[in-house]
């Protein structure tokens, strides 16, 4: 029966039914056909007992600090800071854009909303100075996947609420690995320069890089609260939102970028795009229990152990099957529906979870990079006017890097380890 | 049926402005209280993740109205447009049907939980359980707007549901 059941799950899947409305359908069916009205009637109590987590409340908490921000007009003066830095060398905006998404990575935790934020303004200004349309949009695209990668992240907050794992230790657990990602774009870029002379800009004067600085300075104070508030115990990741979200509210006003009346906007949309990850946690919570019932992580786990009892063999098996899921399936709904079936095997191969989550959260935001259903190449290739197919072709070697760098992390466990286990004693 | 979804998601759009303003201050406040007051708000945890279950149930409900949850398109897309009319009347013909039974559910739920008390603010469950009922009967509302205007034929379908 529990073969129809999967039967249903991938049909109702295939033609278009919502994911978070088709872990629900499917349960309901299992319920239905099992014949288990106890069950059934408990329904709606698995739904709700899936939001009782005070860390899942971090992920409205930092929407809303980002569209605050958003309206608050900091990409800009990100970007405008960075390119004093950095700007007068040869390839220059190129690495503005790394080191930009970088900056906008410790303020927002989602690869899409920074992917659109930065496209906006990152692509017209590097074509302006003679870059190509698909190399902008490529190298903005590639270089916000560190967002869910270095702290605060959307991802690591719902790994972390699905695991039960230290939000706070994920969070500092993906200050390396996105620093990593940064620097593997920045190597990509420098090689190409080699091979076509890339464009740079005018070298800034030191006024102008004394201005730029301290119009950017206010907007730090957001990951300098996250970073040190959680590091030094004052406060717990979710909370530490909350402080970000009335930072970036007086921030938007000091910038005179946010304005009164932009607020109801800004408060739907969060309710929203909430609600987009919540509600699949909701009706994921009741397809868990089926999953549970049905003892499939124990089939899983077999069958794995089966294969190999190396713990090396079984991360290589679950990066690639993750890079392969990731390219039909949107990451945080694949991180859900995934987690509480492979978490029972970590504590038989002896992996940490906390270096699991960070391997599994950047693997399955690669995801947005790889056709045919990469999120992120849909937002850039419709705001910056790309064809679908130049940019796939422009993010090839970005892509390829990027898995580098996953492959690497899942094998040097210490370089993502290390800051967490750095604060703990 | 248009403008009666048109009128629940307006005020689904005010009830969620009133609730995730109110949970960041909530929290924002639990933290100076504890950190500057040395009195924790005690109730700040619940009653934010209570405001929480809201912003799910009628957040989920808005995004079935925009169609911005995800699903899986790639092989919708492969079909012609009469094609993907015919899924999606039968993805919605689907979803109505199994909404249905989960609204039966969720008010029976909460029917027998209405003596129950939460923990610390010790307020009639009813009140945070109700979220889920009431979230799902607008989504109910949205989507047999939608699944009317298809036969309509004012959507193309093809679209994300």
């Amino acid at each position: 029966m529990i073969f129809a059941v999967i039967l249903l799950f991938i049909a109702f899947l295939l033609i278009g039914i919502p994911i978070s409305l088709v872990l629900a359908i499917t349960s309901i069916s299992y319920l239905l056909m099992a014949d288990m009205t106890t069950l059934l009637s408990s329904a709606p109590q698995k739904m709700f007992s899936g939001l009782d987590n005070f860390g899942l409340l971090a992920i409205p908490l930092f929407m809303l600090a980002g569209e605050l921000m958003n309206g608050g007009g900091i990409t800009k003066r990100l970007v405008g800071f960075a390119k004093v830095f950095i700007g007068h060398y040869r390839g220059g905006l190129a690495y503005v854009a790394v080191v930009a998404n970088m900056f906008l990575a410790s303020i927002l935790g989602s690869a899409n909303a920074q992917a659109a934020m930065m496209s906006k303004v990152m692509v017209p200004e590097m074509e302006k100075e003679g870059y190509s349309r698909e190399f902008s949009s490529a190298i903005t695209l590639a270089s916000s996947i560190v967002a869910p990668v270095i702290p605060p992240s959307m991802l690591f907050i719902i790994y972390g609420t699905l695991t039960g794992a230290s939000i706070a230790d994920l969070f500092m657990a993906g200050i390396i690995p996105g620093f990593m990602l940064g620097i593997g774009f920045i190597i990509v870029i420098g090689m190409m320069n080699h091979k076509q002379q890339f464009p740079k800009s005018e070298k800034a004067s030191f006024n102008t890089f004394i201005k730029s600085f301290v119009r950017v300075l206010p907007a730090m104070l957001i990951p300098f609260t996250i970073i040190f508030g959680i590091l030094g115990g004052v406060f717990t990741p979710t909370e530490s939102a909350a402080i970000a979200c009335v930072i970036a509210f007086v921030i938007g006003f000091v910038y005179r970028e946010l304005k009164l009346k932009m607020l109801p906007t800004i408060l739907v949309n969060t309710v929203v795009n909430t609600a987009t990850i919540s509600f699949l946690i909701v009706t994921a919570n009741l397809f868990g229990f089926i999953i549970a019932y049905e003892q499939i992580p124990q089939l899983v786990a077999e069958s794995m152990l089966n294969l190999s009892d190396n713990p090396l063999v079984f991360l290589l098996l679950v990066n690639i099957f993750l890079l392969l899921i990731g390219t039909v399936l949107d990451g945080i709904a694949a991180l859900i529906i995934l987690v509480p079936v492979m978490m029972p095997l970590l504590a038989t191969y002896q992996i940490d979870p906390v270096h699991f989550g960070v391997i599994i959260c950047i693997n399955l935001t690669i995801g947005l990079l790889t056709p045919p259903v990469g999120t992120g190449l849909f937002i850039v290739s419709s705001i910056a006017d790309v064809k679908f197919e130049r940019l796939v072709k422009a993010i090839m070697p970005f892509l390829g890097m990027a898995i580098l760098v996953l492959l690497i992390l899942t094998y040097w466990e210490d370089a993502v380890m290390w800051i967490p286990n750095l604060y703990k004693d | 049926m248009n403008t009666f979804s048109g009128w629940i998601e307006s005020v689904e759009k005010v009830v969620g402005m009133i609730l995730i303003a109110a949970m960041t201050l909530v929290i924002a406040a639990a933290v100076v209280f504890r950190y500057f007051f040395h009195s924790p708000l005690f109730w700040a945890n619940e009653a934010s993740i209570y405001m929480m279950a809201w912003i799910t149930f009628i957040g989920g409900s808005l995004g079935l109205k925009y169609k911005s949850q995800a699903s899986i398109t790639f092989l919708v897309d492969r079909f012609s447009i009469k094609g993907k009319r015919i899924l999606a009347i039968v993805s919605y013909g689907i979803i109505l049907i199994f909404m249905a039974i989960l609204l039966y559910l969720s008010y029976e739920w909460v029917i027998l939980a209405s003596d129950q008390k939460s923990t610390s603010m010790r307020i009639p469950m009813w009140i945070p359980y109700l979220s889920v009922p009431v979230g799902l009967t607008c989504a109910f509302i949205h989507l047999l707007n939608h699944f009317v205007e298809l036969f309509k034929g004012k959507l193309q379908g093809g679209e994300p549901i």
